[in-house]
């Protein structure tokens, strides 16, 4: 079957499960936490911090989204298609090719399944950072944990998971090599700030 | 501790995975102004692609600077590999442009001078 097709495919299914109430509820009350904490400038409690970082791992990162193909990864085989650059993939699909097959960023060997693991991992960790900043005229949220376990040969002590919570998507999950610098560059420029930093 | 052949075997990788990324700018560029995107292709997706390709392209830059411009400053690079990254800081510098359309972090300005001089010197040896 085509790419086309199975992400048509997907976005149907996910339309049936993503589309009911509930989900719908929760995803207009994290987007409007996010744009109060961010306009207000008013410092997150612990339960809301809690509440976006399980909503950020079991909704958002779980929620069927797509992304193009990167260059790099064009003429691989994924699941019985030859890969060309800028196609569109399921987005797990193309960051695990990306930072993991490609950049070597995770342990030779992890399985796309965990990739997933160590971004909610990340996400969830009590222990880890969580960096709001506008971007695109969106609130961009950026969640920071040690990598740990999952470090690989062009690894970095860090994990970033990044969402943009208004609109839903996850965006990417990697590992910077500077760090939490690389979190922090652009502060001015973007006027970001940490809603809790990592520990 | 990196054994010579291992930081070796990373630079290579570097050249190369930065080099497939810059030589694609142009590329990307044109997809991002590009109308015609598939049905199931929703307008977050487009902007989803756009933000994390500049976050991805931040730590590229990032890693331009510690994984091959340092190597490059302490004399870690065989001439063939010194010849290629100065090729590529060329490439880097002819797609400034470009990076500032699409607003893309560049590479840090030391990065960009210190190659600059480094040419300087070497036409000054080579006219010597």
């Amino acid at each position: 079957m085509p790419v086309a097709l199975d992400l048509k495919m997907a976005r149907r299914q996910s339309s049936v499960r993503w589309g009911c109430a509930v989900v719908e509820e929760q995803a207009e009350a994290i987007s409007a936490l996010i744009r109060d904490i961010g306009e207000s400038g008013r410092d997150i409690t612990d339960e809301e911090l809690q509440r976006l970082r399980t909503y950020l791992a079991a909704v958002s990162l779980a929620r069927p989204s797509v992304a193009r193909v990167d260059d790099g990864a064009g003429g691989l085989m994924w699941e019985g298609h030859i890969l060309k650059g800028g196609d569109w993939m399921p987005r797990l699909a193309a960051k695990y090719l990306k930072h993991v097959m490609l950049n070597r960023e995770w342990p030779d060997g992890t399985t796309i399944e965990e990739y997933a693991e160590s971004l909610a991992e990340a996400v969830q960790d009590p222990t880890g950072g969580v960096y709001l900043e506008r971007d695109e005229d969106t609130w961009k949220v950026t969640c920071v944990a040690r990598s740990h376990r999952w470090t690989g040969r062009h690894g970095a002590a860090y994990i970033v998971v990044a969402f943009l919570p208004a609109k839903d998507p996850w965006l990417t999950g990697f590992q910077p090599d500077r760090g939490l610098r690389y979190i922090t560059q652009d502060q001015l420029r973007t006027s970001g700030r940490w809603l809790r930093r990592p520990r | 501790m990196a054994t010579k052949a291992t930081l070796s075997e990373d630079i290579d990788f570097y050249l190369r995975s930065i080099r497939v990324n810059v030589e694609a700018l142009p590329r990307v560029e044109q997809r991002w102004s590009d109308p015609e995107v598939p049905a199931f292709v929703t307008p977050d997706d487009l902007l989803a692609d756009r933000v994390s390709f500049r976050d991805e392209w931040r730590d590229l830059m990032d890693r331009l600077e510690s994984r091959l411009h340092r190597p490059f400053l302490a004399g870690h690079m065989s001439d063939a590999q010194a010849d290629a990254y100065r090729a590529l800081l060329s490439l880097i510098d002819a797609m400034l442009p470009l990076m500032g359309r699409m607003r893309l972090k560049p590479p840090p300005p030391a990065v960009l001078a210190d190659a600059a001089t480094d040419s300087d010197a070497r036409s000054s040896t080579v006219a010597n």
